[in-house]
């Protein structure tokens, strides 16, 4: 026990800490950094609305029934007011790309952001 | 005789450190309460307590402190709050049990620390995700292990700075 007292960051310190970095890192492109297409809200863990971000022109706002009022811009999703108690869900702040998601875990709601739909391209070469 | 003495022993210290563990959740949360911090990003400062029951008093005593601060954050923040700090808790607890009692184990204290508060954060976020039921909330891994890692290197370090002084007190062993 005591051994483990004393001298700190030792090197297996470091290569833990070094894989986990990568892992983030790792995680972190796989989930992308591309633009946000589509946003779903999900309450319940049933999908209410589907939006098609790039046809939205004019900022909008969805009072759910639960007390949580989601807004809607054009290339962005985010909570706008919520009753929850710590709020979480309105500070995570805007969603505009692909793979992000904020959810309000007391009211079991989850707004997400999801890529181009890769069953329907837009455009085929050829 | 003396091992119920070292039983009582085990049982008041497991209570001081349950304690210390809110008193130090508290204090966090007064610390970071006007900072924009992402949804699950905190120091875990009660880490150290957590810990330091894992090192010493063994595991029941480290579940115990655990238990009882999803207790506290029951009462604070509601069932929600308390259930992703039961799950968290509960994984960290048991991952630095396991790692601090493997011999051969070469990480430190401040290495134990930073996989227990990754594990942490992802029993946290595996039961967010859970709760709204659906895999698309774990975007959030990559953000919730760095802070992991970060914050738990500084618990394990605070731990390593106070360990020599706890030792020297002798109401263990």
């Amino acid at each position: 026990m005591k051994d483990r007292a004393g001298r700190f960051l030792r090197p297996a310190d470091l290569i833990a800490v070094a894989a986990i970095l990568l892992l983030a890192g790792a995680l972190w492109l796989i989930t992308g950094n591309r633009q946000g297409e589509t946003a779903q809200i999900v309450c319940d863990k049933e999908v209410l609305y589907t939006i098609r971000l790039s046809d939205v022109k004019e900022p909008y706002e969805i009072r759910l029934n639960n007390g949580i009022t989601v807004a809607v811009e054009p290339g962005a999703i985010f909570f706008a007011s919520s009753d929850c108690a710590n709020r979480l869900c309105v500070r995570t702040g805007k969603l505009t790309r692909a793979g992000q998601s904020a959810a309000c875990l007391p009211h079991k709601t989850l707004i997400r952001v999801t890529g181009r739909d890769k069953a329907a391209p837009d455009a085929l070469t050829g | 005789m003396n091992e119920k003495r070292n039983k009582l022993t085990a049982l008041t210290v497991s209570a001081i450190l349950a304690a210390a563990a809110l008193a130090a959740s508290f204090f966090e949360r007064t610390l970071t309460a006007g900072l924009p911090l992402p949804p699950g990003v905190k120091p875990g400062l009660s880490n150290v307590a957590v810990m330091f029951a894992c090192a010493v008093l063994g595991l029941p005593s480290a579940l115990a402190v655990t238990a009882i601060k999803a207790g506290f954050t029951l009462l604070t923040a509601g069932p929600t709050a308390a259930l992703l700090s039961l799950c968290g808790g509960l994984l960290s607890a048991l991952t630095m049990f396991l790692l601090l009692k493997i011999r051969k184990n070469r990480l430190s204290y401040a290495g134990v620390s930073a996989v227990g508060g990754v594990m942490h954060n992802v029993g946290q976020l595996a039961a967010a995700s859970a709760l709204v039921g659906s895999a698309m909330y774990l975007n959030w891994l990559p953000i919730l292990l760095l802070s992991g890692v970060g914050f738990g290197l500084l618990t394990g370090v605070i731990l390593n700075a106070v360990m020599p002084a706890l030792v020297k007190l002798k109401w263990f062993r």
